[in-house]
């Protein structure tokens, strides 16, 4: 791996990530103005550029070897236009077909033409990075099973992609037209799902102090310290009736009582426990002191406070999914993949092409960028 | 060292109005700061997640029109014959600003329209291409259970061919989910799609071009070619001196050129029907052919099954076939590419 640190805010650059730095350093992202610099300058510039948002994490030499200067281009054809006309009236004249509307060189008319025929040129130098687009882990990222690159080279290296049901923990295997790839749903809902506080962080006050109390209460009884783990968990959530059903709305009620239980009573009764057991609590397991900011008031929990938890359903995100931070202004497949998301498999249909006024890599540069870079590796300079 | 010239003393009050400098006094362009040093990068950077981020993350778009990054607030179109302003300052009490804003939006047109969106803003060549929805799925299968081609439902739906028949190899697996009682993501999908440009499923859905022909590497170099004047120069033609296929065979779905054909030479539609069902028993029975032949040629010698090979046996001759015995295998060799470059 080339660098870790990719989201500098001093010198920003796109990157191909969800990261709210990445969103801010593409929102304020400029092209670099190419006055005054020479071709190869220009062309340096260019490739520096692209490089850090394509492929960043390999190397140059890497990169060079997939380089090809072939770029996949297709044009749409009208069947009624052919059934009509066999192809003669193209060639006809002298020899560039019979233009109804010629172009007049400096008129508003022709200028206009030229415009449009611009906007409906192939742009062939946005598919330099094409043959990118074929990596295990691009795709992955581009069929929005991950929130960067990265963490979908690193969903394959870990083993987490399936290439036609084979795991295959290559990042760099270049995907065939009609490979399906599929990554486990649990993990990719983890990926580009919204990021779950750490459940400490989630409890209220409230619900801090009445679990500190019910561990500490279950500790005392040294006979039956475990029947709160294996039995019920009413007891945990002591005081709370409708934080019976998860750790959510365990929270929720939490902050509601907050407000209206008294705290002297809670304090008298954890001054109480903590006579009792806090040495038991101390010497049995090493405890966590955590703090929190309204009241500094300290919580001694034991290390395996989570086991006494309701466990968090693990179904219920499939049901609460919620997506992350940015997710919508990535939100889009490019026409080479089909996906489906119920089951988190996705199909390579072919390599990515260009079309008139389109291309189907996705890109943050504009041609002219892109056609610079381009050159730079046709390796003329 | 020389006197210092003293400035001059008989205009110490300048004129304010009249300006004697000869250089030029418009604004200069701002400078590029990018790669200066700036103390304000994360002061920038927490002004952005708290003024312009929200207006960015939107991660349930309203009637499902999807937000792409814009560097301006972009002003959505408003329905025909109403006026923003109009509409803000004669609204309803108790009504703000922004909802009477939002009443007048043409969402529906917008749906219709459906515009071009470019998630890139500098980037106008890049454009975000619907997909599928799911309904538009299930109508595939539904087709596809119905005994049609993948080329027929490839026509009908305006969906390419290989985009078709993965649709159907993955509703082939959501099928096994089903069956074994995995969960599937649905609020995932759901939430997803309406992020996203959206192809509903109508009885004539225009998804994306089905006729799109490569360009094929060979026909970016000009050639040269001497045709008599009074020859009329066609596609065959064309075909023959770079030596292709003409485009009329290469592109897919070629069969639309006939049925074109035969729409403008006015040939009735029970004809076409037919013209065409018998089109696609022949295609079928030549598909069929071919994989018989396949299989018999695969099938040719003993298969022996194990956990995880297939073996398929066939007779040979020692020396003339293979490696030869004691060679070891290079794939396990320094500087040999391990990564595999097909999995079947």
């Amino acid at each position: 791996m080339a660098r870790t640190k990719i989201f500098a805010l001093k010198r920003p650059y796109p990157r191909q990530s969800w990261n709210k730095h990445a969103v801010y350093n593409l929102f304020r992202y400029r092209q670099p103005t190419t006055a005054n610099r020479t071709f190869f300058q220009q062309k340096f510039r260019a490739k520096q550029e692209t490089r850090r948002f394509h492929g960043e994490y390999l190397t140059e030499r890497k990169w060079n070897s997939m380089f090809r200067h072939t770029l996949r281009g297709v044009v749409s054809m009208d069947p009624a236009s052919m059934a009509r006309d066999d192809g003669s009236s193209a060639v006809s004249g002298r020899g560039s077909g019979n233009d109804a509307l010629p172009v007049r060189l400096g008129g508003r008319f022709g200028r206009e033409r030229e415009r449009e025929r611009d906007g409906r040129a192939i742009p062939f130098a946005q598919m330099t990075f094409a043959p990118l687009e074929r990596r295990l882990d691009t795709a992955v990222y581009r069929a929005l099973f991950a929130s960067s690159v990265r963490q979908a080279r690193m969903m394959c290296l870990h083993g987490k992609v399936m290439v036609n049901g084979v795991k295959m923990p290559h990042a760099g295997y270049m995907l065939n037209p009609g490979d399906m790839f599929s990554v486990d749903p649990l993990l990719v809902m983890r990926a580009i799902g919204e990021q779950s506080r750490s459940l400490f962080k989630r409890l209220s006050t409230q619900a801090k102090t009445d679990l500190q109390k019910a561990i500490e209460e279950a500790q005392s009884k040294t006979k039956s310290s475990t029947y709160l783990k294996a039995s019920n968990t009413k007891k945990v959530l002591a005081g709370n009736a409708d934080a019976e059903v998860d750790t959510d709305t365990f929270t929720a009620a939490g902050v509601k009582t907050a407000s209206s239980s008294s705290p002297s009573e809670t304090d008298g009764g954890e001054a109480a426990a903590d006579n009792k057991t806090g040495k038991v609590a101390t010497t049995e397991s090493s405890p966590e002191t955590l703090e929190t900011e309204t009241e500094t008031k300290k919580f001694y929990l034991p290390s395996d406070w989570r086991s006494y938890l309701p466990k968090h359903p693990r179904w219920k995100i499939y049901d609460e999914w919620k997506p992350k931070r940015f997710m919508n202004l990535f939100a889009f497949i490019p026409r080479y993949l089909e996906v489906n998301h119920h089951i988190c498999h996705a199909v390579y249909l072919r390599h990515p092409v260009a079309r008139s006024g389109d291309a189907e890599v996705p890109n943050p540069f504009n041609n002219e960028m892109m056609q610079l870079a381009y050159n730079w590796y046709l390796r003329r300079r | 060292m020389p006197p210092r010239l003293r400035p001059p003393t008989h205009n110490v009050l300048p004129s304010p109005s009249t300006s004697t400098r000869t250089f030029s006094t418009t604004t200069p362009l701002p400078r590029r700061t990018r790669f200066q040093k700036t103390e304000g990068t994360r002061n920038g950077f927490i002004d952005f997640m708290s003024k312009t981020a929200p207006r960015l993350n939107v991660p349930s778009p309203k009637h499902n029109i999807p937000v792409y990054l814009s560097l301006t607030p972009r002003s959505l179109p408003t329905k025909p014959g109403t006026n923003a302003k109009k509409a803000i300052s004669s609204r309803a009490p108790g009504v703000s600003r922004k909802q009477a804003r939002e009443e007048i939006i043409d969402w529906e047109g917008i749906k219709e329209r459906g515009g071009r969106y470019t998630p890139f803003p500098l980037n106008q060549m890049f454009h975000a291409h619907p997909v599928i929805s799911t309904e538009f799925r299930e109508e595939i299968v539904l087709r596809m259970k119905a005994e049609r081609s993948v080329r027929r439902i490839s026509a009908e739906l305006n969906c390419e061919m290989e985009r078709v028949a993965a649709v159907i190899r993955l509703m082939e697996v959501e099928r096994r989910w089903v069956e074994q009682n995995r969960p599937l993501c649905t609020e995932m999908q759901s939430r997803i799609h309406s992020m996203m440009p959206l192809t509903p499923y109508t009885p004539f859905p225009r998804h994306e071009s089905i006729t799109d022909l490569p360009i094929h590497p060979s026909t970016n170099n000009q050639l040269f070619l001497s045709v008599p004047e009074s020859m009329s120069f066609t596609r065959q033609h064309a075909s023959e001196a770079l030596g292709l296929l003409p485009a009329d065979v290469r592109m897919p779905h070629s069969e639309l050129i006939e049925v074109e054909r035969m729409k403008q030479a006015g040939v009735s539609i029970e004809d076409m029907v037919k013209v065409e069902s018998e089109r696609e028993e022949r295609e079928m029975k030549e598909i069929k052919e071919k994989r018989e032949r396949r299989e018999r040629r695969e099938g040719a010698g003993k298969v022996v099954e194990t956990e995880r090979f297939r073996f398929r046996l066939k007779p040979a001759s020692a020396g003339s076939v293979g490696h030869r015995y004691g060679v070891p295998a290079e794939d396990r060799k320094r500087g040999v590419v391990k990564i595999p470059t097909r999995v079947v």
